[in-house]
């Protein structure tokens, strides 16, 4: 019933919209001529004498203009009024959620944090209340809506409450009515809702949700798919073919930590056609110390992906272990972006092989960009100070500059 | 043709500027709805805060030139050292001041000098010294201290001092709100079909709120009448105006007091011009002109519509005569350097529509405000004028006018809402009746100025001193 009267009004609302434009329309057809006639009924144009015996000073235009003028101070009188109606009722609507939020607050904690042990019979009471103060839809969205914010900062057994909470609630129809409803804030609703409680039985709408047009609809299904959890091997994204942005991976990837998630098919997501997949899949792998997948993450070094390249890289550096990796990584300096050499430098300088780490910090003093160039002469500064202190003349003043900077920081 | 017909001739034209002007700024209303609809609806439940432990996250460089700030620099920094991000540095410049802004800074933030190397990517003025403090505290603080070279000089120095990936450019006595950068960089992160090479945020005014720890606590409307009129102004050209040019990827100007960029662009379109007065409107145009000539990828300009940064606006007739005949000077200079965009296909959208946009409705229209207040006063001198029609065009350009600017307050109080109490609302649509007949041709008087002194006087790149009554007074933290 809810989702019905919400497409209801958002057809009204619509309905409205277009019958103003068609007034407008039909007034500027109507106000030169003497009558309409719309089947029986006939509509006289009161002011039709005034135009049609207008004095000659005066031109044809001029009306048109004053029926315009009309329009804009009927839509002044209009926005002023909803302005005032909106102006005044945002500030009884604010006050009014802040009261309700608190009583919600505190009715929450007691549940949460009962300071004596409450019967069956005393719960199922604190829920009728709790209910009965949330009366309307909107009243219902600010109950959960703060819920799932008490849900998503406690831990364990309190969160297992919420969870409870929520389900004793049985808002499972409103959540429906919300997810079904034409209203995009609403299905943003019920997909958070459905994602943070892990309500089952929705699946099928949310994985039609994938493939709304929308981006931001789209993108909620998928956290919502990941966090029901019935498609752990996050393989979805590669069979949906999902072009995800920086957004979403940081959002999957602390989703995937945050519900410790672990059975992930990696070799298929890291070889994913679709860069942001297989960036996804090379983090993961990494943020799970997945060292097995090594080779298959350093087939991605040079990928025409910036993205893609970036972690490989670093992800590449952090697994790597021997000589051959530190010979890579050494190899392919250059095809990497600035975060990724920073983290190379970082790994090679603290290689066992003095020599060649040595070797190497001073080619990237001698040819690589600013900020690598501090950094190599920190890690110098540590290894081998005489071969720093030749810096100290360089021609090449950034050398200078660097080593002075480092200096200065270190000693 | 004679000489009657000749004016017949000039009345369409003026007739038919207005309408198309008319059809502009209805154009805009609609625009902006659209797209702020779609801002509220992607992110209504975005928890920004999360943002906060996000494994990619591009690093910041917040830059803030600063010039004889002695009153309020203290109190600013501490704002910002505020601001919740995982991974970015403060870069105060102190741009040659002549009062205490740099001892100040020095004593209170316990600060050395350090030598600290940096790439000088663009040409700047002599920088003097760079400071770090020494209390762990303020470790993302960097001071630098160069010789006077003005806004644009300052912020290039900042930017090549800066090694992160974007840049925020902001003005030291505003107040940001401290999820400001949050918010500012997700639409570098959300958009895989577009490479953001800037973000720009609302600003709004400052003057009368409650300023406590370097934080907006209680927002009042401003009890000056000059910073009132700016009120319904800043309402019409952030929510309306620059939402509007957003939602097609059109924005030409990302304000000076609050722009992220990214920094390896603005490096390879040479930085700020130094020699612009308007240096904010003319980056982004150069670097739209860049992304079209030479990268010739998919770009996109984000303007995000929450209230993010809060400035103190001029409250003197003096000083707001200078600020909008910079702004004038700014503007006519942009549209000089960049003249070929002007209705060229080459450019898309930026060509074809914002460009002539800003050429004809906002650098001409006062002009033509101008020529039309003489053109009449010429035609009333040999009575030619019609006084029922001259009174019908009237009050049809007064309800226009009306209508557009309580548009811009119902927005703003069916969105954001900082302004409370019915006294507000009263005033406010007071002040929009009496805007036409007072704030507007002063504004057209100011600008016609900013012209003659552009074209006429030497003083083209002069900034004119900004006096600010500084927040400090209002704040209790000591």
């Amino acid at each position: 019933m809810t989702a019905l009267n919400k497409h209801i009004k958002i057809w009204s609302i619509r309905l409205f919209f277009l019958s103003q434009i068609f007034l407008v329309g039909f007034g500027s057809y109507f106000y030169k001529r003497p009558k309409v006639n719309l089947g029986s009924i006939t509509i006289v144009n009161p002011y039709y004498a005034q135009i049609a015996n207008h004095s000659k000073d005066i031109p044809d235009w001029l009306y048109t203009v004053d029926y315009f003028t009309f329009i804009f101070v009927l839509s002044f009188g209009i926005i002023l009024f909803m302005t005032i109606y909106y102006h005044t009722n945002k500030n009884i609507e604010e006050k009014n959620d802040k009261k309700s939020i608190d009583i919600f607050i505190r009715n929450i904690f007691i549940f949460l944090y009962p300071i004596e042990e409450y019967s069956e019979k005393q719960i199922q009471q604190q829920l009728k209340d709790l209910k009965g103060i949330a009366q309307t839809n909107h009243q219902k969205e600010l109950l959960i809506n703060t819920l799932r914010k008490v849900h998503s900062q406690t831990t364990g057994k309190v969160r297992e409450k919420t969870d409870y909470l929520m389900g004793e609630l049985k808002y499972r129809s409103f959540i429906k009515a919300y997810l079904f409803s034409p209203y995009f804030n609403n299905k943003l609703f019920a997909l958070k809702v459905i994602a943070d409680f892990q309500i089952s039985g929705f699946e099928k709408h949310v994985l039609k949700l994938t493939k709304e047009r929308n981006e931001v609809l789209h993108s909620e299904a998928i956290i919502t798919l990941l966090k029901l959890k019935i498609y752990d091997s996050l393989l979805f994204l590669v069979a949906l073919k999902m072009k995800l942005t920086v957004w979403d991976i940081n959002v999957i990837i602390k989703t995937v930590q945050e519900l410790k998630i672990v059975n992930i098919d990696y070799q298929t997501l890291i070889n994913s056609e679709i860069p942001e997949i297989s960036t996804l899949g090379i983090m993961l792998a990494r943020l799970n110390n997945r060292i097995d997948f090594k080779s298959t993450i350093q087939k991605k070094i040079g990928s025409p992906s910036n993205l893609t390249n970036e972690e490989a890289c670093i992800a590449f550096s952090y697994f790597s272990r021997n000589e051959k990796d530190y010979d890579f990584m050494i190899d392919k300096f250059e095809l990497a972006t600035a975060k990724a050499q920073f983290e190379f430098t970082n790994k090679i300088a603290l290689i066992s092989n003095k020599e060649k780490a040595i070797k190497f910090l001073n080619w990237v003093v001698e040819n690589q960009s600013f900020t690598q160039k501090v950094q190599a002469l920190t890690f110098l500064l540590d290894l081998d100070i005489s071969t720093m202190n030749k810096y100290k003349n360089s021609n090449n003043p950034l050398i200078r500059q660097s080593y002075y900077q480092v200096i200065d920081i270190n000693i | 043709m004679n000489i009657l017909d000749w004016f017949s001739v000039l009345n369409n034209l003026f007739f038919i500027y207005a309408c198309m002007l008319f059809a502009v700024y209805l154009f805009n209303a609609v625009m902006s709805v659209l797209e702020l609809r779609k801002y509220t609806q992607k992110n209504k439940f975005v928890d920004y805060k999360s943002i906060l432990s996000f494994e990619k996250l591009p690093s910041v460089s917040i830059i803030a030139p600063a010039f004889n700030e002695e009153k309020t620099i203290i109190e600013n920094i501490k704002c910002l050292l505020n601001i919740q991000y995982q991974n970015f540095e403060i870069i105060i410049v102190n741009d040659g001041s002549k009062d205490d802004t740099l001892q100040n800074v020095v004593s209170y933030f316990n600060l050395v000098k350090v030598n600290r190397a940096f790439e000088s990517h663009l040409t700047t003025q002599t920088i003097k010294a760079i400071y770090q403090s020494r209390n762990s505290a303020f470790n993302h603080l960097i001071v630098i201290d160069k010789e006077n070279g003005g806004k644009a000089d300052a912020l290039n120095a900042g930017i090549n001092v800066s090694q992160n990936q974007l840049f925020l450019a902001i003005d030291v006595d505003c107040i940001i709100e401290a999820d400001a950068l949050l918010k500012m960089v997700k639409p570098f992160m959300d958009d895989n079909k577009h490479e953001v090479i800037a973000s720009g945020g609302v600003i709004r005014i400052a003057n009368s709120c409650e300023i406590t720890n370097g934080r907006i606590t209680q927002v009042h409307y401003p009890k000056n009448l000059w910073a009132k009129f700016q009120v319904i102004e800043y309402f019409r050209a952030f929510t309306l105006g620059r939402m509007a040019w957003s939602k097609l990827n059109g924005l030409l100007i990302i304000s000076g007091a609050f722009g992220l960029f990214s920094r390896e662009k603005v490096l390879k379109v040479g930085g700020y011009d130094r020699n612009s007065v308007g240096e904010d409107l003319e980056l982004v145009v150069r670097l739209r002109r860049y992304m079209h000539e030479v990268e010739k990828k998919k770009y996109r300009v984000a303007f995000i519509p929450d209230p993010l940064c809060w400035t103190e606006v001029p409250e003197t007739f003096k000083v707001l005569k200078r600020q909008r005949n910079r702004w004038t000077r700014g503007a006519i200079d942009t549209i000089l350097k960049h003249r070929r965009m002007f209705f060229n296909p080459k450019y898309g959208l930026i060509g074809m529509l914002s460009f002539p946009n800003w050429v004809l409705f906002e650098w001409l229209a006062p002009i033509i405000e101008f020529i039309g207040l003489i053109y009449f006063f010429l035609l009333l001198y040999f009575g030619l004028v019609n006084m029922h029609v001259f009174l019908t065009l009237t009050i049809f350009v007064l309800t226009f006018s009306m209508m557009y600017s309580i548009f811009a307050v119902f927005f703003e109080a069916f969105t954001y809402h900082k302004y409370k109490g019915i006294n507000y609302l009263a005033q406010t649509i007071g002040l929009i009746l009496m805007e036409m007949f007072i704030y507007q041709p002063i504004n057209m008087f100011f600008s016609l100025n900013g012209h003659i002194d552009f074209y006429f006087r030497k003083n083209k790149n002069n900034w004119g001193e900004m006096n600010r009554k500084g927040f400090s007074k209002k704040t209790n933290d000591k």
